[in-house]
């Protein structure tokens, strides 16, 4: 008997120890479904801060198990055969010992590219219209190498650099339109960089803070970064 | 009020124990005697999601397979199973047998008109059954499990009465039905909850902390609680008993079917609520079955004839040979012989 708490990576997504990097991140995009907030089989939960938390200890599981060397680290912990080894005698692991202890989460992981870190989500409701009374957090770098999508500290953030990290977390496009309640229309023009399709920029400054934000990506940055693009497509008045 | 009703007011009014303890351990050598190979119970704690349906058409798929099947009508006090099954109303039913009109179970069966598929219509005075006191339910249970054929399915009715509750319990296998809708999931997680804390009162009887489950049952804290949170708060009171009750969460397992699929979303609501009650609950759930929304269905009731032999190759007829071709495969109770 084991609460979502104190699940395993491989058990919060429900797949074998055995599972490629594939079937971890398509894991990871049905378990993001089943868990989108207007879930009917989240009807009966009392306590809906738990139903956001799993999602974020999901993604924390696909971020770890998908990366080579952090998973290499995992399996070491839970005594599991290296990843990718193949299987003579499926170890199992110990049923008892995961109950009585709290799962391994792994130390925090070793350097790596520079990237972006998460800002907090305040200011979520407001974020859409207008979204001037959402001061932008300070940009807090840290030490990660939490994303497959690589990038420098100074990227630009196209729509095509925003898909890939959207694609690296496991996030649909279905499920970042019921996050951020933005329309598919709308997420997939700023994807494709289709500016004269967006709309005006006040309103897709905030759609693309959502984003950022749902991305664990410093909201303000990638706002800018995005509007500055567009402009310089969309006019010779170049910065 | 009911005698039922006061049932709910407190565990333990009209009855010493919960039925599921005395006939799970009533037949110790239940392998070598007459039995059912499997009893189904179906239920969903909602009305008018399907399960009348759901287990008629389970009786004739099963029936078609080559068992020896036998429908037993207990929604005490809403039967319809006949209807389902396009049977004129029965000449006697389950009330004959709890009333002792008929001395045997066996007098209280009717032909279906499906070969290998006969069926104990379900009570047509609402006052009868539904209000069967404690010994009369005993004898009925001891009778079901007596009962020598391969397959017992037993249509429950809605809500959550001991009488339900227990029936659901003496299955070996028992079926969930819910819809896709806020209000079916809302009942069925309360239907299962209160299943399997009625399962937890043999526990706690045994254990000496029934008062723990019956406060559990009967107090609006202990109707928040969840398997999981009620279980750790045993456990901080008495380890003993707490890893007894964990081990009966483990083994709780209920087989899952969503009726009335409609989009692409309502196919994963399944897997969905098998994931998060699992998670959040503790609650084993395996989904074993997804049937569309149907105009063939709805139209088959209409002329009362089983879904099955009315519209066989329609998409609801087929989810449902699936279904029982699922069930076919289940292990049995490890009681019985294959």
């Amino acid at each position: 008997m084991k609460p979502y708490q104190s699940l395993n990576y491989f058990e919060l997504l429900e797949v074998p120890h055995t599972a490629t990097t594939e079937e971890i991140l398509d894991a990871h995009r049905r378990q993001q479904e089943m868990y989108a907030p207007d879930s009917v089989a989240l009807y009966v939960l009392e306590d809906t801060t738990q139903v956001e938390e799993l999602r974020k200890l999901l993604t924390e599981a696909m971020e770890f198990l998908s990366d080579a060397d952090l998973r290499a680290e995992y399996h070491q912990q839970l005594g599991l055969p290296p990843p990718g080894a193949r299987p003579e005698a499926p170890v199992q692991p110990p049923a008892s010992r995961a109950e009585a202890l709290p799962p391994p989460r792994p130390a925090p992981p070793p350097p790596a590219p520079v990237q972006v870190e998460e800002a907090p989500k305040a200011g979520r409701e407001s974020s859409i219209p207008g979204d001037e009374g959402v001061s932008a957090p300070a940009v807090r770098v840290r030490e990660s190498r939490i994303s497959r999508v690589e990038f420098s500290p100074d990227a630009e953030f196209n729509g095509e650099l925003l898909r890939r990290i959207r694609e690296s977390r496991g996030v649909s496009l279905q499920a970042m339109v019921d996050r951020t309640r933005i329309s598919t229309r709308h997420l997939e023009s700023i994807e494709a960089d289709r500016y004269k399709l967006l709309p005006a920029s006040v309103y897709l400054r905030g759609m693309l803070m959502s984003v950022a934000r749902e991305l664990g990506l410093d909201p303000a940055r990638v706002a800018r970064s995005y509007m500055d693009l567009a402009a310089r497509a969309s006019g010779p008045s170049s910065p | 009020m009911t005698v039922d009703d006061a049932e709910e007011a407190s565990p333990y009014q009209g009855e010493a124990m919960p039925v599921a303890a005395v006939s799970k351990n009533a037949f110790p050598g239940s392998a070598a005697r007459a039995r059912p190979r499997r009893i189904i119970a179906v239920g969903g704690g909602k009305g008018g999601i399907g399960k009348s349906l759901l287990s008629a058409n389970l009786g004739v798929a099963l029936a078609r397979e080559g068992a020896r099947v036998l429908l037993v009508d207990g929604d005490l006090g809403g039967a319809n199973l006949h209807t389902c099954l396009g049977m004129p109303p029965p000449s006697v039913t389950l009330s004959d047998f709890v009333q002792r009109r008929v001395a045997t179970l066996e007098e209280a069966q009717v032909s279906s008109g499906v070969e290998n598929l006969r069926v104990i219509a379900g009570a047509q005075d609402v006052l009868d059954a539904a209000n069967m006191r404690y010994p009369q339910k005993q004898k009925l249970i001891r009778s079901l499990l007596a009962t020598d054929v391969d397959y017992l399915v037993l249509d429950l009715g809605a809500g959550t009465s001991f009488n339900t509750l227990d029936f659901f319990l003496v299955a070996d296998i028992g079926v969930l039905v819910l819809l896709p809708e806020p209000t079916s999931v809302e009942n069925a997680y309360r239907f299962v909850k209160a299943a399997f804390f009625r399962r937890l009162l043999n526990v706690g009887m045994e254990m000496g902390v029934a008062d723990l489950v019956e406060d559990a049952l009967s107090t609006r804290d202990g109707n928040s609680l969840t398997p999981f949170t009620f279980i750790s708060r045993v456990k901080r009171q008495n380890p003993e008993a707490g890893a007894a009750m964990e081990r009966e969460l483990t083994t709780f397992r209920v087989q899952l079917v969503v009726n009335q699929v409609r989009t692409g979303a309502d196919a994963h609501v399944a897997q969905a609520v098998a994931s998060a009650w699992k998670k959040f609950f503790g609650l084993e759930m395996e989904p074993i079955g997804s049937i569309p929304y149907d105009d063939d269905a709805w139209r088959a009731v209409r002329k009362r004839r089983p879904l099955l032999l009315e519209s066989p190759d329609s998409p609801a007829a087929r989810s449902i040979t699936e279904v029982a071709r699922r069930l076919l495969t289940l292990p049995g109770p490890p009681s019985a012989g294959p």
